[in-house]
Parts: C-alpha cells; sequence; structure tokens
C-alpha cells in the first residue's frame, strides 16, 4: 500500500515537472514565433516577384497577318466533316469540371485559352480555338483525379490525363504538380501545363503517340512527356512533323 | 607656594592631557564614522549599480520588443534606430562609478562587474543578428523596388514596338541590382539578381530583334525562352527567404539568451 502511494506520488511529481517543462517551452516558441513573423512580414521581394507573370504578348501585326494567310488556306482545304468542327477557322470547345476542383479554375481556363492560340501550338493548323459556353467541338475538362479514372475506366486512370470522344480530360493532380519525371527533369509547371492541355487536344485532332527520335532532342508534344522523356527535352509545343489533323482534315 | 605651583602644574598637565584623549578620541570617532560611512555609501552605490544595469537591460530589451512588434509604417527603420542607439549605448552599460572602482578587486564586486560584462557580450550578441538582419532586409527592399519599377515600366509598355523599350528597363534593373551594397549576408542574393536580370533583359532584346526581322523561328524561340524565364525571377525570392529564414533563426536564437 505505502508502495502504492510512494509511486502515485512520484508519478505525479514527473507529471508536475513535465507539465512545467512543457509550458516554458511553449512561451518561448510563442516568443520566437512572433519574432519570426514580425520579420517575415517585413521582406517584400516574395511578394514583388510573385506579382510577376510572364505577359500575354499579343502576335505582332506581321505574324498575326501570316496566322490570318494560314486560316484563310487550311478554310479553303477543309473537307465538308471538318467544316462542321471549323467554322470560319475557328474551332470551338467549352469548359467544365468534373469531382472537386480545388485549383483555380479561372487561371486554368485563360491559360488553356493561351496555350491552344499560342503561336507556337495547335493554332499553327490556321486555325484558331475560342471557348464557347456549350456545344463547342470538343469539351475541356479540369478533373478531379478519381473522376478521370471514373469516366472511362477501361482507358483512362487516376494518375493522368486522357481524351476520350469529344472530351479533352486534364487531370487536376498534374495540372497542380505536373509528373515526377517532368519535375525531375527540371521541367517548369507552367511548360507542364502548356505540354498537357497540347498533348491531349492533340488526341482530339487525331493524333497517337510518339516517341522521342533521338537523346537530345525535343519532344515531340505527342510523346507522353509526362511519364518518360526518354532522353528528349522536354517540349510542350508541337514539333512541325505534327502540325496535321485528321480530325480537322489538315 | 612650591605646593600650590606643583598642583597648578599637575592640573595644568591634567588639561592638556584630558585634550589630546579627546582629540585623539575626536578623530578617531570621525575616522571610525567616515569608514562606516563609507562602506555604507560604497554598499548603497554597488546596489544601485545592480538594480541600475538590470534595469538598463530590461529597458534595452522592451525597446527592441516594442520596435519589433510595432504596427508602426517604418517599422523597419525604427528597429534599425533602436538597434544602432542600443549598439551606441551598451557599450558603457558595465561601467563603474570611478568613486568604488578601486573596489573591484574585491571578488564580491568584480563578480557583479563580471556578470554585467556577459550579460553585455549576449546582449551585444543579439544586436549584431538583429544589425545582420536589418541590414539585409534593407537590401532586400532596395532590390525589390528595382524589379518592381521594371515590372511596372514592362506592363505599361507591353507592344511590340516597345519590347526594346522593355529590354532597356531590364538592363536598368540589372545596372541598379549591381550597385546595390555587398555584405556577407546579401552579396549571394545580389548576384543571382543581377544573372537572372540580366538573363531576361537578353531575351526581350531577343524577342524585340526578331520582331524587327520579323523572323517567326527566332520569334516563337524568343517567346518560349521568355516564358522560361520570369519563373526563374523566384528563384531570387526562394533564396532570399531562405537567407531571411536563417538571419532570423541567428536572432531567435540570441535573443533567447539575453
Amino acid at each position: 500500500m505505502r508502495l502504492k502511494i510512494f509511486a502515485i506520488l512520484m508519478t505525479e511529481l514527473l507529471l508536475g515537472a513535465g507539465l512545467i517543462s512543457v509550458n516554458a517551452q511553449t512561451v518561448s516558441k510563442d516568443t520566437t514565433a512572433t519574432i519570426s513573423s514580425n520579420f517575415e512580414a517585413l521582406q517584400s521581394l516574395p511578394g514583388v516577384i510573385s506579382s510577376i507573370k510572364s505577359p500575354e504578348l499579343t502576335n505582332p501585326d506581321w505574324l498575326q497577318a501570316e496566322l490570318d494567310a494560314e486560316i484563310a488556306a487550311a478554310i479553303a482545304s477543309q473537307s465538308n466533316y471538318s467544316v462542321r468542327l471549323v467554322n470560319n477557322g475557328v474551332v470551338t470547345y467549352d469548359v467544365t469540371t468534373w469531382g472537386s476542383v480545388v485549383a483555380d479554375f479561372a487561371e486554368f481556363r485563360a491559360l488553356a485559352n493561351q496555350t491552344l492560340n499560342d503561336s507556337r501550338g495547335w493554332s499553327r493548323l490556321g486555325v484558331s480555338f475560342q471557348e464557347v459556353a456549350s456545344g463547342g467541338s470538343f469539351t475541356l475538362v479540369l478533373s478531379e483525379a478519381n473522376e478521370v479514372y471514373n469516366f472511362y475506366p477501361s482507358v483512362c486512370s487516376a494518375d493522368w490525363s486522357c481524351q476520350v470522344g469529344h472530351y479533352v480530360v486534364i487531370n487536376q493532380d498534374r495540372w497542380l504538380g505536373a509528373s515526377y519525371a517532368w519535375n525531375q527533369s527540371g521541367g517548369l509547371l507552367r511548360d507542364y501545363r502548356h505540354m498537357v492541355v497540347n498533348h491531349e487536344t492533340g488526341h482530339w485532332l487525331g493524333h497517337g503517340h510518339l516517341y522521342c527520335s533521338g537523346p537530345g532532342q525535343s519532344a515531340p508534344v505527342m510523346q507522353q512527356q509526362s511519364i518518360d522523356l526518354q532522353g528528349c527535352n522536354f517540349n510542350p509545343w508541337p514539333l512541325n512533323s505534327e502540325i496535321w489533323s485528321s480530325k480537322l482534315g489538315i | 607656594m612650591l605646593i600650590d605651583k606643583i598642583k597648578n602644574h599637575r592640573i595644568a598637565s591634567n588639561l592638556r592631557n584630558h585634550r589630546r584623549t579627546t582629540i585623539i578620541l575626536m578623530f578617531s570617532l570621525l575616522f571610525l564614522a567616515l569608514v562606516i560611512g563609507g562602506y555604507f555609501l560604497s554598499k548603497q552605490i554597488w546596489n544601485d549599480y545592480e538594480i541600475s544595469l538590470n534595469q538598463r537591460f530590461d529597458s534595452a530589451k522592451s525597446d527592441t520588443d516594442e520596435a519589433i512588434l510595432s504596427n508602426s509604417t517604418d517599422k523597419l527603420a525604427n528597429i534599425v534606430q533602436v538597434q544602432v542607439s542600443l549598439t551606441e549605448a551598451i557599450k558603457t552599460y558595465c561601467e563603474v562609478n570611478s568613486l568604488i572602482k578601486w573596489q573591484t578587486i574585491i571578488s564580491q564586486y568584480s563578480d557583479k562587474v563580471e556578470a554585467c560584462e556577459q550579460k553585455k557580450e549576449l546582449f551585444s550578441g543579439f544586436l549584431v543578428d538583429l544589425g545582420e538582419l536589418t541590414g539585409y532586409l534593407k537590401a532586400e527592399q532596395q532590390l525589390a523596388t528595382i524589379i518592381s519599377l521594371a515590372k511596372t515600366k514592362t506592363d505599361e509598355n507591353n507592344q511590340a514596338d516597345k519590347w526594346a523599350e522593355i529590354e532597356a528597363f531590364w538592363r536598368q534593373a540589372v545596372t541598379d541590382a549591381s550597385k546595390l551594397t555587398d555584405t556577407d549576408q546579401f552579396t549571394a542574393i545580389k548576384t543571382l539578381a543581377v544573372t537572372n536580370l540580366a538573363k531576361m533583359a537578353d531575351t526581350w532584346q531577343k524577342l524585340s530583334s526578331a520582331n524587327l526581322a520579323e523572323n517567326r523561328q527566332q520569334y516563337e524561340e524568343a517567346h518560349t525562352n521568355l516564358d522560361q524565364i520570369y519563373p526563374l525571377l523566384t528563384e531570387i525570392s526562394t533564396s532570399s527567404e531562405l537567407q531571411v529564414k536563417s538571419l532570423i533563426k541567428d536572432v531567435n536564437s540570441s535573443y533567447e539568451k539575453i
């Protein structure tokens, strides 16, 4: 009995000492945390630099004239089927989300539109891409990873983006963090986003997968660069040899 | 008659002896009073020395706390001001009154001075760390202003015929950043900033040249480079954040010791 009382007393004493020690540490941490937060708030450089974005360049007049000429030429050569998809050189698409989307949807729409109409991208087919509220020639989707798989389990996975039918589906996880292979190679997130939009849209345009033509070469945009660069340099834009579309008859 | 003479002589002698004794006694008492008074006076001065020192260190700490925690718009300038004035003031903190300085041969008092010097050394260490941090933050603010100016001018002139001017804005940023004062803490960030800002200027120059030459291939290459060069600027802020974290860690560490 005496031994039990002694043990209880010792435990209480140790607990008491422990509590005092924990409290003292908490106070110290609070003070240093306060000092840290006050000094971190005095940093102005991160705020300034995060506000600097790559500018949206308007095509110079001479380049726009070249693109317009290409569009006119493409319209002239389009088949009846592709004419339905391309109206006066414009391919329409609508944008939607599937599942729980935490990424900035406005940013997704803006960057996707910029990518599709970039003079280095599929606009080189001589078409421009216009977002419409509904009924576009294809539907661009920003999707929660699991919803990509649920959409078409036999073709799509929760790990990657996918294209089936008129759906061009961008996997939110890849949109937010690119892929291991891409990041390991030092690729930028912005370039990955250009690449994934171009790659999946490329499927819709009628392209299959391609492979790296040799070490140090620019990867074709239709190479599965998210998975493995195969020795190629990452490249978000279609190569000259990829500028065709069976879907649009170009 | 003779007896009377002897009596008078004895009385005079007694009186003289008595006066001498009185004088010796008085001087002894005076000396004793001076010794006792001196003892208590020096004890009081040493007590005041200790109290005054504690008050000075407490006050110095509370001045720095107040500057760090204030919501002033000129907060960094205030912290710098406090740091500079305390660095000067602390030099005299452990000085002993010249009246009692000789008493430092006694260990009881020399311990007090030594304890003060130790405290002063810790506080000086904290002020040095604080100075390095505030010095870095000041330089970083100047760099941020230079980059911000180039960014604003770029945004205001983002048309094809102004791209040559945009190159000039970024070249100016390179020149201005190069002139920032070097310190052990800031030089690495400054070098990185100058390198990346120069790349930015080079890329705008290529874009401008491709546009003037109406060379589509060069234009598209330069456009791609431009998209790649902007994210490089985040290297500067990321490195700077790491540097600030390290300097804050030093300040926190020395703050905990004072």
